[in-house]
């Protein structure tokens, strides 16, 4: 069955593809539009390198025809990993409004971002001098080459050190915003897996633009403390680690413990922190008077039908960072980690607590999803996986990953 | 081109504001207030037409063009109309309505 | 010194203005930077709100879906929907409802037939509604069997003749002039005892609605794209054949934007799905636009919310009021003097109704002159006060909200270095140092062209240092009392109110500052009361 959907796919695609140049005005032109596989509820973002991602995105999300559906600015940063994270968790919200672009592996600034950076006209941050365009730790040539060929206003951020460039960033929100926002997401830097577990919660920033501050797994370095001091009153943040006692050690978060409440999003890998972050939710108390109350509300808390998903891989991160965007504006959705060719259970369990069902005789709640990558990042089937625990139907999904891990039956052991 | 014109258009306006005081106050604004709005708001309108000539860019301020030749027609009738100073104050002030709103149209196509 | 005055009004009303004819002029474009390259360089078509699944030919688009929509309840005929088939192929497609309650009737026969039926087929497949074909007043053979239900006759007359409905006892026509038109009305369309008709009418705020576009020309590729309307409960619209957006659908679409109260990730969401090829970028991306999530008070832009809506009336009736006093004022009174007029005047553009409302009261009182042949009113206490009020006001609020949509229009200079860190770290905020600016060039500005001369024309004998010292106190204090209110009424609007901070093109940001600027004067009221008590200010001019 899987076998003959996968070849009525090919045929189709290649069918597909002979017949895109007859388009007519707004038809096919576009080099990747065939690689952009369109299901019922998902649509595929096919970036094949970092930087082709990114503009993907901000071409989905932007379609800059005018004022108010171009950007606000734009992030530029080179292709690490730590530096666009912490970037994206921090300045991609309104008032902002920026997407992420990157430098090209060299740590230039390419041809075709730099034409994407033209074709996106950001309006200028009013609330910051009507910055044009933020660039995080770009050469002064590539910044000098934005100003003259494209008259953008710049501002850049030169630190190369992550947990640093988190306290610089959120002395600038606090300008920004005249506030410093009392929940703090709390990621990991030094540990393998730290940035994948922060992916989820790190797309809740670029939602809704809290604060965020670096650790490495057994200590606090002096710039997080810095930001955490900042936090209005005494033991007044909440602090959300990403990820198990693996990823920041117990000893972390009790030393973190004197800034104020501390919680933990975390499942036992990236996908299943994913899934947990997707329904997460922590609302309550932050400080009031009499007239004025603020509340704190964290998380997407996500645990009916009726949303969307950014999905993809845990390793994929420069893909998956620029994605976060996806949550900032359009269908507003978590992100979602898989593997290349299979959803783990945790996902998969997760996806069907929110499956939707037809309601009214005239309607169906839907949800949606973006997959992220081109098919080396996730696999058509994976896309079809995803694309049938979404649908209001009760059809077979594969069902052999709901096998626990242990030694396979089949293989005889010594 | 464009520029000059609304810097033309600025003066035009700015003499006009005086004019409209004077109206408002006692009489009629002196001949040499009059003559200097009228001649400003000309060499305005007529960089507006030599601008929308001469451009590439595809935006040629038509719309100002039809805004403030209704404001020029009502500005033709009161200089030379011989009504009552009753009726002139009124015609004169829808007058610096839409010059106004001309005006600040043309100003939003040249700053942004 | 008399020039003064004026260029002050002047100033104002050529900022605020400026900001409300450009805030006109960019909700009256479509999509001006369609032609200017939005387009180059994309490399794939969608956008967040619009898939666009480009295609050769119905054939193609329907062979792409069969794989993509494998869903047993969405699949269509195996064969390519032509211009002859269309029939036969919806037929084999629809999967009937067992115990249907209503029976669409669409023309049959060529493609024209085809336009006016889609729409309704789509919502016949989504409801697996029994569909008779109308073939020269012949019926296809089913219609029979529907007889007891109510028919709906979808397409014109002319197609479609009410006797080929005359077996059934309930029938209903809906049509329109044009398929577009058509197609909308049947989106809107609901009747709940027969079930016919998606309903998704403008205050339908929780539904989530697909959509798919064609044109009419690219009717087929509607056709093949039939599942969406079960898998994705899609109701077919039509676009233009030129690419463009007809005016029945630009208005119906921006009805469907849905809003936001806590957060943009709250349901519902909404989705188009372009099959033709022809419609353009522009208009694709004013349908991506037209269903982006706004947050409820402002609907975002170009949608008009509620709290826009009232705010929008407030500023709209202090224009009138301006104008209304401005001319009232030409008319009228000779013998007030110009800067007064003009005080009162601005001071209306900012007091929707209350400003003409104190000003005519203000001047229906018994009049005296002056040794120097000035003319005095008698007045009340409370009307002197809110006439020396007016007099600040009039330039200094007005100024203020001139110079902050200055600030908001250049953008906000803000300062964030590490000494200014702790209790202080605000005073390098954008937002209180345009409010501490607004303040400090507004006073200074009334102070020297407006506040100071009129104090000088009516002590002309004081000295001038004192007298700027006197005009300079009486400035600060009551603006600092307008201040009081506006900043706050700003600050609670801007910042806490509105879940966005709007921008200087956004009506709820003028709205806000009006509103405010009214709060303002009614704060500043009661402190000039005590002014005109201690004679520090005139208020009977």
């Amino acid at each position: 069955m899987r076998l003959k959907i996968l070849y009525i796919l090919f045929i189709s695609l290649f069918t597909y593809s002979c017949g895109t140049t007859e388009g007519g005005p707004g038809g096919g032109s576009h080099p990747l539009q065939q690689k952009a596989l369109a299901t019922a509820y998902t649509v595929r973002i096919p970036g094949s390198s970092p930087e082709e991602q990114a503009i993907l995105l901000t071409q989905t999300v932007y379609p800059a025809t005018r004022e108010d559906n171009a950007v606000g600015a734009i992030i530029l940063c080179p292709q690490d990993p730590a530096i666009a994270f912490t970037a994206m968790s921090r300045i991609t919200h309104m008032p902002v409004n920026a997407p992420l672009l990157y430098l090209n592996e060299e740590g230039q600034l390419s041809e075709q971002t730099l034409r994407e950076m033209k074709r996106l006209k950001p309006d200028g941050v009013f609330q910051d001098q009507r910055t044009d365009v933020y660039a995080v730790n770009v050469p002064e040539a590539e910044v000098q080459k934005i100003r003259e060929v494209l008259g953008y206003r710049v501002r850049t951020f030169n630190e190369p050190d992550p947990v640093k460039l988190a306290e610089l960033l959120d002395r600038w929100q606090a300008a920004l915003k005249s506030d410093h926002p009392d929940e703090v997401i709390i990621t990991a830097l030094d540990h393998p897996k730290g940035m994948q577990h922060g992916l989820g919660p790190m797309g809740w920033n670029a939602h809704m633009g809290k604060g965020f501050a670096w650790v490495y797994t057994d200590s606090i370095p002096p710039a997080t403390r810095e930001i955490l001091k900042k936090r209005y009153g005494d033991h007044s943040s909440f602090m959300y680690l990403t990820g198990g006692t693996d990823v920041i050690s117990d000893k972390v978060a009790r030393e973190l413990a004197q800034y104020g409440l501390v919680r933990r999003i975390f499942g036992p890998t990236p996908p299943a922190t994913s899934a947990v972050n997707a329904g997460y939710k922590d609302y309550g108390r932050n400080h009031g008077w009499w007239w004025a109350w603020e509340e704190r509300m964290f998380g997407w808390g996500i645990a009916q039908a009726g949303h969307n998903f950014i999905i993809g891989r845990p390793d994929n991160l420069l893909g998956m960072i620029p994605a976060a965007v996806l949550g900032h504006m359009g269908k507003h959705g978590p992100m979602l980690l898989i593997e290349p060719d299979n959803v783990p259970n945790e996902v998969r369990e997760y996806l069907t607590m929110v499956k939707p069902f037809a309601t009214g005789p005239q309607e169906t709640i839907l949800n949606f999803a973006w997959i992220i990558g081109d098919t080396t990042q996730v696999s058509v089937k994976a896309q079809q996986t995803v694309d049938r625990l979404l649908s209001p139907y009760q059809v077979p999904v594969d069902t052999a990953a709901y096998l626990p891990k242990a030694d396979t039956l089949q293989e005889k052991k010594e | 081109m464009d520029i000059v014109a609304a810097i033309f258009l600025f003066g035009a306006a700015l003499v006009g504001v005086f004019a409209l005081m004077d109206l408002n106050m006692k009489g009629f604004p002196p001949k040499i207030v009059t003559i200097s709005h009228v001649g400003l708001a000309v060499a305005g309108y007529l960089s507006l037409v030599i601008y929308a000539f001469v451009t590439e860019q595809p935006e040629k301020h038509y719309h100002t063009l039809v805004i403030l030749c209704i404001a020029g027609l009502i500005g033709l009738w009161l200089l030379l109309s011989k009504k009552p100073k009753h009726t002139i104050k009124g015609v004169a002030i829808a007058y610096s309505l839409v010059g106004m709103f001309g005006f600040l149209w043309l100003l939003t196509f040249i700053i942004t | 010194m008399k020039w003064t005055y004026p260029v002050v009004a002047f100033f104002v009303v050529l900022v605020i203005g400026f900001g409300l004819v450009n805030l006109i002029k960019e909700d009256l474009e479509v999509a001006p930077w369609a032609e200017m390259g939005a387009e180059e360089g994309r490399l794939y078509a969608h956008t967040k709100n619009v898939t666009r699944l480009v295609s050769a030919n119905a054939a193609d688009l329907h062979a792409y879906l069969k794989a993509a929509i494998p869903y047993p309840e969405a699949t269509t005929a195996d064969m390519a929907p032509k211009e002859d088939n269309w029939e036969v192929f919806f037929r084999q497609s629809l999967k009937p409802n067992p115990a249907p309650k209503h029976v669409v009737l669409v023309a049959g026969g060529g493609k024209e037939a085809l336009q006016w039926a889609l729409p309704a087929l789509y919502y016949a497949y989504y409801y697996g509604s029994p569909v008779v074909f109308v073939n020269r007043s012949t019926l296809s053979e089913n219609a029979a069997r529907y007889q007891s239900l109510k028919a709906y006759l979808v397409g014109p007359e002319e197609l479609l003749p009410d006797a080929a409905a005359e077996g059934f006892q309930d029938r209903e026509r809906i049509t329109a002039n044009t398929p577009h038109e058509l197609a909308v009305e049947l989106a809107k369309y609901r009747d709940e005892q027969t079930e016919f008709g998606w309903g998704r009418t403008n205050d339908r705020q929780n539904g989530y609605f697909h959509y798919v576009i064609t044109t009419p020309h690219d009717v087929l590729q509607g056709l093949a794209a039939l599942p969406y309307a079960r898998s994705n409960n899609a109701t077919l619209l039509y676009a233009e054949e030129d690419g463009g957006l007809p005016g029945v659908l630009d208005s119906y679409v921006w009805g469907q934007r849905s809003d936001w109260f806590v957060s943009p990730s709250e349901g519902p969401f909404r989705h188009f799905w372009l099959v033709s090829n022809r419609v353009s970028y522009a208009a694709q991306s004013r349908l991506d636009f037209s269903v982006e999530k706004a947050e409820y008070p402002s609907m975002g832009p170009i949608a008009l919310g509620d709290m826009e809506a009232l705010l929008l009336l407030f500023v709209v009736w202090g224009v009138a009021s301006a104008i209304f006093v401005w001319v009232h004022a030409t008319y009228t009174l000779p013998m007030v003097k110009m800067p007064i007029k003009i005080a009162w005047g601005l001071s209306s553009l900012l007091l929707p109704i209350l400003g003409p409302v104190l000003y005519l009261n203000s001047y229906r009182k018994p009049t005296w002159k002056t040794e120097k042949g000035e003319w005095r009113w008698l007045r009340p206490h409370s009307l002197q006060s809110a006439t020396a009020t007016a007099m600040g006001f009039g330039y200094g609020a007005t100024l203020m909200v001139a110079i902050g949509f200055l600030f908001v229009w250049f953008g906000f200079p803000i300062f964030f270095p590490e000494w200014i860190e702790g209790p202080f770290f605000w005073l390098g905020a954008g937002m209180p140092i345009m409010m501490i600016a607004m303040y400090v060039l507004a006073v200074l500005t009334a102070w020297l062209l407006a506040q100071y001369p009129m104090k000088k024309a009516m002590m002309p004998n004081m000295p001038d240092k004192m007298l700027y010292r006197m005009a300079l106190i009486t400035t600060a204090i009551s603006m600092l009392a307008v201040s009081l209110g506006m900043m706050t009424g700003t600050w609670y609007m801007l910042m806490s109110k509105l879940p966005m901070m709007p921008k200087e093109d956004d009506v709820l940001w003028f709205g806000s500052v009006w509103l405010a600027s009214f709060v303002g004067f009614l704060v500043a009221w009661p402190l000039n009361w005590l002014m005109i008590r201690k004679k520090l200010k005139p208020g009977n001019v």
